[in-house]
């Protein structure tokens, strides 16, 4: 379903010198998949999702969605692709203060002209599905940060993707909470034969992930659990 | 709190919030520029002729002065020589003239002479004038004079060849001088920036044809005689001259500015008022992180007072930065656009155009400008009153950016009492103006949440019909999630809106006012005969033979004498205009204030009639009927008062009446201007042609169609009325900047939630679909708020100038003019905040990905 050629992404520093944030990454994605990429900060995990989600251009390589290449990709395509096929969670929620939780979870379908009321719709069954049925009306801040977060879920999922991309959706949340988020991912995932790149610090990730990989310093290498990751090309997939 | 500890908060607050406090710096020192810069400018112009009048009179400290320009006989100076108690007395004659220099380039002077007499009063301008100055045979002129005329001192400095020569045109006949020297500041002092020429008095006596005639004595005292001395000039005065104080014409200048002073004065109230509320928006931008601090701070223990304390040390930091740049830049203003005086001023006044920066002025500016930082910065400490130190967490939306829908009642209500209470005042108090507008400014910032929450309640039922407006959905919701921001944004373009209609609409009304009052004056007759640049008509000629060869004329059906001057009349120096009872019309009727059941046009026909200013009759306590006298050059002359008007454009007041009884009772039969009817079918051009060929030997007299000179005297009212323009100039300049800058700071604060929108597949093209409609919302609903209630503030300010400063200013709803105001600014705004929202919608997606 996704796959990477030898991405490279690189950055000017504050020196002007340059920083390589993903550095020949090659990797590939099956439908229903889920792979956990881990890292410390800075190693370039951001930035690959962005690179996915064509939010963000290539220095080199390619990324191919079902056999198309990204960059090949008008512009009015990446937006549809952006729009049907990505769904994005990430950690700072980023929910409309003040706006219910059902608008908050059909943003999305606004921006494809479909009407605010077809919007409401097609997003209430979304949050009932993430548990928030009872909470449609409900503002940001009246949900705690795990109901938040399954909002911002519903956000992700209401355009059906295939490929969501989960930047610490767990970030700010306690243990009980994160396993509920990342349960409840892996069960959409599985339920609708969905992708999923989750990009986390957290080690429960591991636990619903398929496959698990350290990025660091802009390279992938397979995490070798209680050891430190090895960099052989024997260990990178794709 | 230590000192330290307070310098810390603050660096912490610049730091994080620079552009928030730089734009509430501008706010404020802009407010602080206009109200300096027009202190300023109005204050120079008396200080300047001060220090001119004060310079020539010296230790002189009476004077006998003539009622008109006739002045009279010299003799009277050797009787003054000879009063009890005079120690020294010297004459002058003084004349409005005007020099035409090189390349024709003309200028209007006080021709003024003197004898060496005048040296012994020591006055520091005349102290190096010597005796040979004033007896040498022509003019000298100050450097702003000889500037004008195109004549450099540097020509002076050549020891051979021969001195320039300059054209004198007075009373109608052109004669060719020589120019003997240009003095400087440092020979003349302040005199060397006006428009005059100094002369011998027995040459200037000689050539202008007034042998033997004085228009002024300048008298000085003997130690403790000065009252003495006081009462033999009025008795040797009679009643057909003025006696007073040597420096008169400073206090007649300042009560003729004074008018002036209060027109600029209010617009320059308006754009503090402006000013202030700009800076009180901006503040209202910082309000929501203000209040996060002060809940954040009393979570870790800090005290009320402690709170207080760091506020007020923020506001008064703030407030000092903002209002020296507020002085610095309000004294560059000053020195520069608000630099001219009023050339209206010029004809009877000796004016100079220094630019004087008194200490009043600026600590007033300065103060206020500290004061009004402190007064915007006080919202946030309304949370101290609360027990809950945390409830700016609670509130719905944005932290501390709830404002519900009881409170938008209460402010609106709180809004519509305030403006009530304000304009109330107005049916016992006439000149409350000033406190009606400033309430009306502030209702309308009360007034414009629930204004924004009906806006928002609009864009949404139309976003509703169609999913094309989307974007105008999200909008709506981004908006709403940001109430306090929203509004201190829309409450910016209201308070601009409605100080620039305010100003721009005033001034267009002023001038309709001085132009429809002019050419109604002038288009009684087909062509006038004046002297150049003799805009009032004031400056006299003989002309009984000159009527007689203008009547014989082909195309001339009649013409009339018509006479004017200056009258110093009670503290006052009033514009008097004298017309032929054969006129077709006597008074411009639109000018009329109260008279019209006395049919004014007949009495003054009649004679034993007048009109007056209303401001003249006020201070006389008459009205049309009683009885005035006035001190006309023969003595005191009792004239009935048959309507009052309005100032007629002149700011001291002015006093109409026919030619008959003015020739009486001024003793002369010489004409400020003739009037001249062509006969039906006569052309126009070549009448006017004709009639220049017979003027004769008075050739420097101008032969004016009645539209070229309604079009001269509306170029005079302009340059008049600049200053106002400049202000309502630099007002929505200011207002589109201030307005460009809040929304722009309200953009780049959103630029994390923008790209969390870019992350859920907005385009930046509907990204910045979403920013134009937010930005229409706010803009359109503080404009229309601001335009509402700035017809309303147009109509308080019409009713200040005409009753406070007596000027013709009709009210007239500029509806295009109003529209093309707001326009203007919105179209600065929008354009200057494009790039911004450009730059904004192409955020970095990224950027929502920072936890």
């Amino acid at each position: 379903m996704l796959e990477l050629e030898d991405v490279v992404k690189h950055y000017s520093g504050p020196g002007g010198e340059k920083i390589r944030a993903v550095d020949g990454v090659t990797l590939t994605l099956g439908a229903g998949e889920i792979v956990a990429l881990q890292g410390p900060s800075g190693s370039g995990k951001s930035t690959l999702l962005m690179l996915v989600a064509a939010l963000m251009a290539l220095d080199a390589g390619r990324i191919y969605f079902e056999g198309t290449d990204l960059a090949s990709l008008s512009s009015r395509a990446t937006t549809s692709y952006q729009r049907e096929q990505i769904g994005f969670v990430y950690q700072s929620f980023h929910l409309m203060p003040g706006v219910p939780a059902v608008e908050n979870a059909a943003i999305k379908l606004l921006a494809d002209r479909v009407s605010l009321r077809a919007a409401r719709r097609a997003a209430v069954p979304w949050l009932e599905r993430v548990g928030l049925g009872g909470r449609l009306d409900h503002a940001p801040d009246q949900l705690s940060g795990g109901e938040r977060q399954r909002v911002a879920i519903a956000r992700a999922l209401v355009s059906e993707p295939r490929l969501i991309l989960a930047d610490e959706p767990t970030g700010n949340l306690d243990t009980k909470r994160s396993a509920e988020i990342l349960s409840l991912l892996a069960g959409i995932c599985a339920e609708r034969q969905a992708s999923m790149l989750l990009v986390t610090h957290d080690p429960q990730a591991a636990s619903i992930a398929d496959r698990v990989y350290v990025l660091r310093d802009g390279k992938l290498a397979v995490a070798v659990p209680d050891s430190e990751p090895v960099l052989t090309p024997d260990h990178v997939l794709g | 709190m230590r000192l330290t500890s307070l310098f810390y908060f603050y660096r912490r607050r610049l730091r994080r919030s620079a552009v928030q406090e730089l734009l509430a710096g501008v706010g404020i020192a802009i407010g602080v520029a206009l109200v300096l810069a027009v202190q300023v400018a109005n204050s120079s112009i008396t200080a300047a002729s001060s220090a001119i009048v004060r310079g020539i009179a010296g230790t002189a400290t009476l004077q006998v002065r003539s009622r008109d320009s006739n002045g009279f006989n010299e003799a009277l100076l050797i009787q003054v020589h000879h009063l009890p108690g005079v120690a020294r007395a010297a004459p002058i004659l003084e004349q409005d003239a005007t020099l035409v220099g090189i390349k024709g380039r003309s200028v209007a002077v006080d021709l003024a002479s003197s004898a060496p007499a005048l040296l012994r009063l020591d006055g520091d301008i005349v102290r190096n004038i010597s005796v040979h100055d004033l007896t040498a045979p022509g003019v000298m002129l100050p450097t702003a004079t000889a500037a004008a005329l195109g004549i450099s001192p540097a020509v002076f400095q050549q020891s051979e060849g021969a001195a320039p020569r300059v054209t004198l045109d007075i009373h109608g006949y052109a004669r060719s001088v020589p120019v003997l020297a240009v003095l400087g500041p440092e020979s003349i002092g302040a005199l060397s920036s006006a428009m005059a020429a100094i002369s011998p008095l027995w040459w200037e006596q000689k050539i202008t044809g007034r042998a033997s005639i004085d228009t002024r004595i300048l008298v000085k005292s003997k130690p403790g005689q000065q009252a003495l001395v006081l009462g033999e000039l009025n008795r040797l005065a009679g009643g057909r001259l003025n006696v007073g104080p040597a420096d008169q014409d400073v206090s007649l200048l300042k009560q003729a500015v004074i008018p002036n002073a209060e027109a600029t004065g209010f617009f320059a109230l308006v754009s503090a008022i402006v000013g202030f509320l700009l800076a009180f928006s901006a503040m209202l931008l910082t309000v929501p992180e203000r209040r996060r601090m002060i809940a954040d701070l009393r979570i870790q223990g800090v005290g009320r007072l402690q709170l207080v304390k760091m506020l007020m040390f923020q506001a008064v930091c703030l407030g000092v930065m903002a209002s020296v740049v507020g002085v610095g830049a309000g004294i560059v203003l000053s020195r520069t656009i608000f630099h001219t005086t009023p050339g209206y001023l010029a004809s009877a006044f000796p004016l100079g155009a220094q630019t004087v920066v008194g200490v009043v002025p600026v600590l007033i500016a300065f103060g206020g400008g500290v004061l009004a930082t402190c007064i915007a910065a006080c919202p946030p400490l309304l949370d101290l009153r609360r027990s809950a130190v945390d409830a700016v967490y609670t509130e719905e939306g944005e932290p501390g950016q709830a404002l519900d829908r009881h409170e938008q009642l209460r402010l609106f209500a709180y809004g519509v009492l305030l403006m009530a209470a304000t304009n109330g005042l107005l049916i016992f108090w006439r000149s409350g103006v000033i406190v009606a507008t400033i309430g009306l400014a502030i209702g309308t910032l009360l007034a414009i949440p629930l204004a924004f929450r009906a806006a928002l309640w609009l864009a949404e039922r139309t976003a509703a019909l169609t999913p094309r407006l989307n974007m105008l959905t999200v909008a709506v919701r981004t908006l709403r999630r940001s109430t306090v921001r929203s509004l201190a944004l829309a409450a910016t373009g209201a308070i601009a809106v409605f100080g620039c209609v305010i100003a721009e609409d005033s001034h267009q009304d002023l001038l309709h006012g001085l132009y429809g009052d002019y050419s109604e004056y002038v288009s009684t007759s087909n062509l006038w005969v004046v002297n150049n640049h003799d805009d009032l008509a004031t400056i006299s000629f003989p002309s009984s033979h000159l009527q007689t060869q203008i009547a014989r004329v082909p195309g001339v059906a009649e013409v009339r004498p018509y006479q004017g001057g200056f009258l110093d009349f009670d503290g006052r120096r009033v514009w008097v205009l004298a017309r032929s009872p054969k006129a077709h019309g006597m008074i411009p009727t639109a000018q009329v204030e109260e008279g019209s059941t006395f049919d004014p046009e007949t009495h003054l026909r009649e004679g034993g009639w007048i009109t007056v200013s209303q401001q003249v009759a006020e201070a006389h306590h008459v009205i049309p009927g009683d009885t005035l006298t006035l001190p006309t050059p023969s003595g005191p002359v009792a004239y009935r008062v048959a309507a009052t008007t309005t100032n007629l454009g002149w700011t001291s007041g002015a006093i109409i009446l026919n030619s008959s009884d003015y020739s009486k009772a001024w003793g002369t039969s010489d004409t400020s201007a003739l009037e001249i009817d062509t006969r039906p079918g006569a052309n126009l051009a070549t009448v006017k042609h004709s009639v220049h060929a017979a003027l004769g030997s008075q050739d420097a007299l101008k032969v004016q169609t009645s539209n070229e000179r309604a079009t001269q005297a509306n170029a005079l009212a302009r340059q008049g009325l600049s200053r106002t323009n400049q202000i309502s100039l630099l007002l929505i300049v200011a207002a589109a900047l201030a307005m460009a800058a809040a929304m722009g700071a309200g953009i780049w604060q959103r630029r994390a939630a923008l790209a969390s929108l870019r992350i859920q597949s907005y385009t930046p093209w509907q990204l910045r679909t979403i920013l134009a409609y937010e930005s229409t919302i706010v803009l359109g609903t503080g404009a229309v708020g601001g335009a509402l209630a700035g017809v309303y503030g147009h109509l308080l300010s019409d009713r200040f100038l005409r009753l406070t400063t007596g000027f013709p200013a009709p009210f007239a709803w500029g509806g295009a003019q109003t529209i093309r105001t707001i326009l203007i600014i919105l179209l600065a705004a929008l354009l200057a905040l494009a790039g911004l929202g450009y730059a904004a919608s192409n955020v970095a997606p990224e950027l929502a990905l920072e936890p």
